[in-house]
């Protein structure tokens, strides 16, 4: 079976809004990242490949299972929600064992299952704990564990370190190594940082159009060039926020910022990072779009 | 395809734990109207239509208690859509479930009904038959209710408001859809279902199938 989930020509609409447009992306196995800004088609894109919508055009495949018959689909599906707030008055570990057995486990590789995934989010001394005892971290490592259940070769996530702190940040991003291996994982977000560290691959899309995909440096690159810093005092950064695409600001240093802007061509030469790549595709800047 | 989870037991188990502590409240009500009623009988000119009138009233409405609870962790709670990426079909989640919940309540019925024989003497079967077909409209109108409204608050509020409406209005207005006889006496199953059961088998099925055709459409 072909390891390459094809996305061919797919759209969808909601009345008059376009929230895919004829997207088509091949995605090898690894981890890919799903950037785009808040009502770019993310949500949708990740929902139709949990099989939670249909598109209105377009078709998926993975070697022989077609997303046309949904249920073939939903053995070799792992999925975490953007919120994860079932199972409030069971154990994790029994939580766990009913989604094993909803995913068609049983016997000893159900058990054999919970146990690996319990290890694998360092949740195995919090097993007997009640959900609604678990701190929000937990819980979010809860939604991991259920979607690695079974050993499913595509993984979704979505806005999965959304409300994380920075400590569940790095533990979710080595979960994520760990288990990646021959799977294609696809992590939909708005924070740039999160897909640098974790994925090797990106997906860019706004407006529900796929805009680039490339790996993590050369959608990085695509700013090559374009980015210039200059330091301004602190009360003129409005009147420069009006003026130049800014990216980012530095801290306050002395009365002074730094400022990090999109222009035409820089005679600076500085190493673009995701998030310049990111803006520079996303912006209005220079006719990108 | 695998199908076991349809008939393992311990999936039940798991949709009475999902519950939590509402899973135990159509017990108790029938548990608190039982005991209600034989301490009421020891009174003198005890009136025995109490039994039926309290019967239906209360025992009927309670069973769609749990299809709320039930269908609420898929609708209602936050990342339910979860469910429907398992390999398991929505009829299973939906109409299989709440089918199973009304057979479950109705046995629990059977023992209801065996203790009100005891207090009264009114048939079981007679009283079985009439408070189970009751209560299985609330259950499968209670689903259609909550997979269209997506709040388990707003279908009891609007099951409250059925029952509220022809019980205080006593059948007076728009009485064919009334599944409530608000009889003195028992009327005879046969009777029963010549008068008021095939109506209400038909109500609880048309809500069950629409539930399910909107459960699908999610």
């Amino acid at each position: 079976m072909s390891d390459i989930l094809s996305i061919s020509h797919l759209t969808k609409r909601y009345k008059k809004l376009t929230a895919l447009d004829d997207l088509t992306i091949e995605l090898k196995p690894g981890v890919w990242g799903l950037l785009g800004t808040n009502g770019a088609g993310k949500t949708t894109l990740i929902r139709i490949l949990a099989t939670l919508m249909r598109p209105d055009n377009g078709e998926i495949t993975m070697g022989s299972i077609s997303w046309k018959k949904p249920d073939d689909v939903r053995y070799v599906l792992g999925y975490l929600p953007q919120s994860f707030g079932m199972y409030r008055y069971m154990s994790l570990y029994k939580s766990l064992e009913h989604i094993a057995i909803l995913k068609g486990l049983e016997g000893d590789v159900l058990k054999s299952e919970i146990e690996r995934v319990l290890k694998l989010t360092n949740l195995t001394e919090q097993s007997e704990k009640k959900v609604k005892e678990l701190s929000g971290g937990m819980v979010r490592r809860l939604g991991i564990a259920q979607a690695l259940l079974g050993n499913p070769k595509i993984l979704l996530f979505d806005e999965p370190t959304a409300g994380l702190d920075p400590s569940e940040r790095i533990r979710f991003r080595n979960i994520i190594s760990s288990v990646s291996r021959d799977k294609t994982v696809m992590i939909s977000t708005h924070i740039v940082s999160d897909v640098e560290t974790s994925c090797d691959r990106v997906a860019v899309i706004n407006k529900g159009k796929l805009l680039a995909y490339d790996s993590v440096s050369a959608i990085a690159q695509k700013a090559e060039g374009k980015i210039a810093e200059i330091e301004i005092p602190v009360d003129r950064l409005e009147e420069k926020q009006k003026e130049l695409n800014v990216i980012s600001i530095s801290d306050e240093e002395n009365g002074k910022i730094k400022l990090r802007y999109l222009c035409d061509n820089s005679d600076v030469k500085i190493k673009p990072t995701l998030e310049d790549g990111y803006m520079y595709l996303t912006s209005d800047f220079d006719g990108n779009m | 395809m695998k199908r076991k989870h349809y008939f393992n037991p311990r999936m039940l188990l798991y949709d009475f734990a999902l519950m939590g502590t509402n899973a135990f409240v159509p017990i108790a009500v029938i548990l608190l109207t039982y005991i209600f009623l034989y301490f009421l009988c020891f009174k003198s000119q005890f009136d025995s239509s109490i039994y039926l009138s309290m019967s239906e009233s209360v025992i009927t409405f309670i069973g769609s208690w749990w299809v709320f609870h039930l269908m609420r962790p898929i609708v209602e709670d936050d990342g339910g859509e979860l469910y429907l990426t398992f390999p398991v079909k929505r009829s299973y989640l939906g109409a299989f479930r709440v089918v199973r919940m009304w057979l479950i309540y109705a046995l629990l019925l059977v023992f209801y009904c065996l203790g009100i024989n005891i207090i009264s003497g009114i048939s079981v079967v007679d009283l079985w038959v009439q408070l189970s077909i009751q209560s299985m409209f609330f259950i499968c109108s209670g689903f259609l209710c909550v997979v269209v409204t997506k709040s388990a608050s707003y279908c009891w509020i609007i099951s409250a408001a059925y029952a509220a409406f022809y019980l205080l209005t006593e059948n007076d207005h728009f009485k064919f859809f009334s599944i409530y006889t608000l009889s003195s006496r028992i009327i005879g199953a046969a009777d029963f279902m010549a008068a008021y059961g095939f109506k209400i088998i038909l109500f609880s099925i048309i809500s069950l199938v629409a539930g399910q055709l909107v459960f699908c459409k999610r």
